[in-house]
C-alpha cells in the first residue's frame, strides 16, 4: 500500500470510530459542542502521530515481554504533554474536557495503531497513518458534535444559530448515541460496506453443541 | 543480553527518558495563578462593581485568604467585597463563579466557568430570571426555585450562594473585632 493509502484509509473507509467503533467512551461524551469535539480530536490526533512516531522509531529495542507497559509510558508521555500545554495556553477547553484528555491514554485507538500498525511498519508510513487516523477521529467527533450542538442547543461553535425549537434531548446522552448511530449507518452506506453473512450452523464453531442446534440434530444449513 | 535483563531495563530506561522530558514541559508551561487576578476573574468583577482596583486578600502566613468552601477573597477600594466560588453541579467543580456580597445581602453573581451541559445546566447562566433570586438575599433560604432538567445545577449554584453569604459573615465578623483582613 502506498503512503498516501496509509493516509487516507483512516479518514473513511478504515475510520475508527464509525468503522472500526474505536473509543466510543469520548465520542459519547465530550461531543456536546463542536469546539469540544474538535479539541478532543485534534489531541489525540497529536498524542496517535508522536506515539506511533516513537514507538516505530522503538519497535527493535522494545523487547515482546515488556510491550504493553512501554507503549502505555510513551503514550501517557504524550497525554501528559498535550494536557500540559493544553491547560497553559487554551484554559478554557481545558477545563471543558476535564477528565477526558487524561483518558486518551487509555484509548483504544492510540494503543490499537501501536499494537498492529506501528510496532510492524516504517516510521513514516505509521506517522501517516497516525494521521489518518486521527484525522478521521476528529472529523467524526467534529461531525457528531456539531449536530449535537446545533439541535440540542441551537449554536455552531457557540454561535447563536436561527433554530426553531431546540431539543434538549441531542445533548443528553440519549440523542449522543442516536446521532452517533444515523451517522455510523450514513458512512456505511456510502462506503458500501455489507453486514457482515449470517454465518450458519455448518461453519459455527460450536459444531452443533448449541441448544439451537441441539433440537435439530446438529448442523443444519 | 539475556531477556530477563533486557526487558526491566528498557522499560527503566524509557520510563525515565518519558519522566525527564515531562519535568522539562512542566517547567516551561506551568503558571502560578494562585493569588493573581487573572483576566477571567477581573472581567467578573468588572460585570458585578464596575471597573475600580482589586485586591485579593491574604491570611497572616502570607496565602491566599481562604474560608470554608471559598478559592479567594477580593475587595475593592470601597470595601465592596466578592468571594470566589467552585462549587460542584452536575459535574464536579463545573460551577465557578464570582459572587459579590455586602450588607444589602447578594449583590451581583458572575461566572468565571461552567463546566455544566450545554443548554441544559447552562442555563443556571442564560436564565436571568433564575440568578434574579438569589439578589438581595441576605440569609440561607430552604426555597429555591430550581430549573426543570437541571435539578443538579440549581442546587449547585444554591450551594455556591448559601456558601458566600457564610463567609461574608465570617470576614465581617472578623474585619469588626480586629480588622486584620482588610489589609
Amino acid at each position: 500500500m502506498s503512503n498516501l493509502d496509509e493516509f487516507k484509509k483512516g479518514l473513511l473507509k478504515e475510520n475508527p470510530t464509525l468503522v472500526g467503533l474505536l473509543g466510543m467512551c469520548p465520542t459519547l461524551a465530550i461531543t456536546t459542542t463542536a469546539f469540544n469535539g474538535i479539541g478532543m480530536g485534534l489531541a489525540t490526533t497529536f498524542v496517535l502521530v508522536g506515539s506511533n512516531l516513537v514507538i516505530s522509531l522503538l519497535k527493535k529495542v522494545i523487547p515482546r515481554s515488556v510491550k504493553l507497559p512501554c507503549y502505555i509510558v510513551i503514550i501517557a508521555g504524550f497525554v501528559t504533554l498535550i494536557e500540559m500545554l493544553m491547560k497553559g495556553y487554551i484554559p478554557g477547553l481545558y477545563k471543558s474536557l476535564g477528565t477526558f484528555l487524561s483518558l486518551i491514554t487509555v484509548n483504544c485507538i492510540i494503543l490499537g495503531r501501536a499494537e498492529v500498525f506501528a510496532s510492524k511498519n516504517k516510521v513514516l508510513p505509521s506517522v501517516l497513518d497516525g494521521l489518518g487516523m486521527g484525522l478521521g477521529f476528529t472529523c467524526s467527533l467534529t461531525l457528531i458534535a456539531s449536530v449535537r450542538e446545533i439541535l440540542g442547543a441551537g449554536t455552531l461553535f457557540g454561535l447563536k444559530l436561527p433554530v426553531l425549537n431546540t431539543m434538549t434531548i441531542f445533548i443528553l446522552p440519549a440523542g449522543g448515541f442516536f446521532v452517533l448511530g444515523c451517522i455510523i449507518a450514513f458512512v456505511n452506506r456510502i462506503a458500501k460496506k455489507k453486514p457482515p453473512v449470517t454465518v450458519g450452523c455448518a461453519e459455527c464453531s460450536l459444531n452443533g453443541e448449541c441448544a439451537a442446534c441441539e433440537n435439530k440434530g446438529g448442523a443444519e444449513e | 543480553m539475556p531477556e530477563k535483563i533486557k526487558a526491566p531495563l528498557v522499560l527503566t530506561l524509557i520510563c525515565t527518558i518519558v519522566a525527564a522530558l515531562l519535568i522539562f514541559v512542566h517547567k516551561l508551561t506551568y503558571v502560578d495563578t494562585t493569588g493573581v487576578i487573572t483576566d477571567e476573574l477581573k472581567s467578573g468583577l468588572t460585570e458585578i462593581y464596575g471597573e475600580g482596583k482589586y485586591t485579593m486578600l491574604r491570611s497572616d502566613d502570607g496565602g491566599v485568604l481562604k474560608y470554608d468552601g471559598v478559592d479567594s477573597v477580593i475587595v475593592n477600594e470601597d470595601g465592596k467585597t466578592a468571594f470566589e466560588i467552585t462549587s460542584d453541579g452536575y459535574s464536579k467543580d463545573g460551577i465557578h463563579v464570582l459572587i459579590g456580597v455586602g450588607e444589602e445581602g447578594i449583590s451581583g453573581i458572575s461566572f468565571i466557568a461552567l463546566g455544566e451541559t450545554p443548554g441544559v445546566g447552562t442555563r443556571i447562566k442564560d436564565d436571568k430570571n433564575f440568578i434574579k433570586q438569589f439578589l438581595g438575599m441576605k440569609e440561607k433560604t430552604t426555597e429555591l426555585d430550581a430549573l426543570t432538567g437541571a435539578t443538579l445545577s440549581s442546587k449547585g449554584m444554591k450551594k455556591a450562594v448559601d456558601t458566600a453569604l457564610n463567609a461574608y459573615k465570617e470576614y465581617t465578623n472578623e474585619t469588626s473585632k480586629g480588622g486584620k483582613a482588610g489589609e
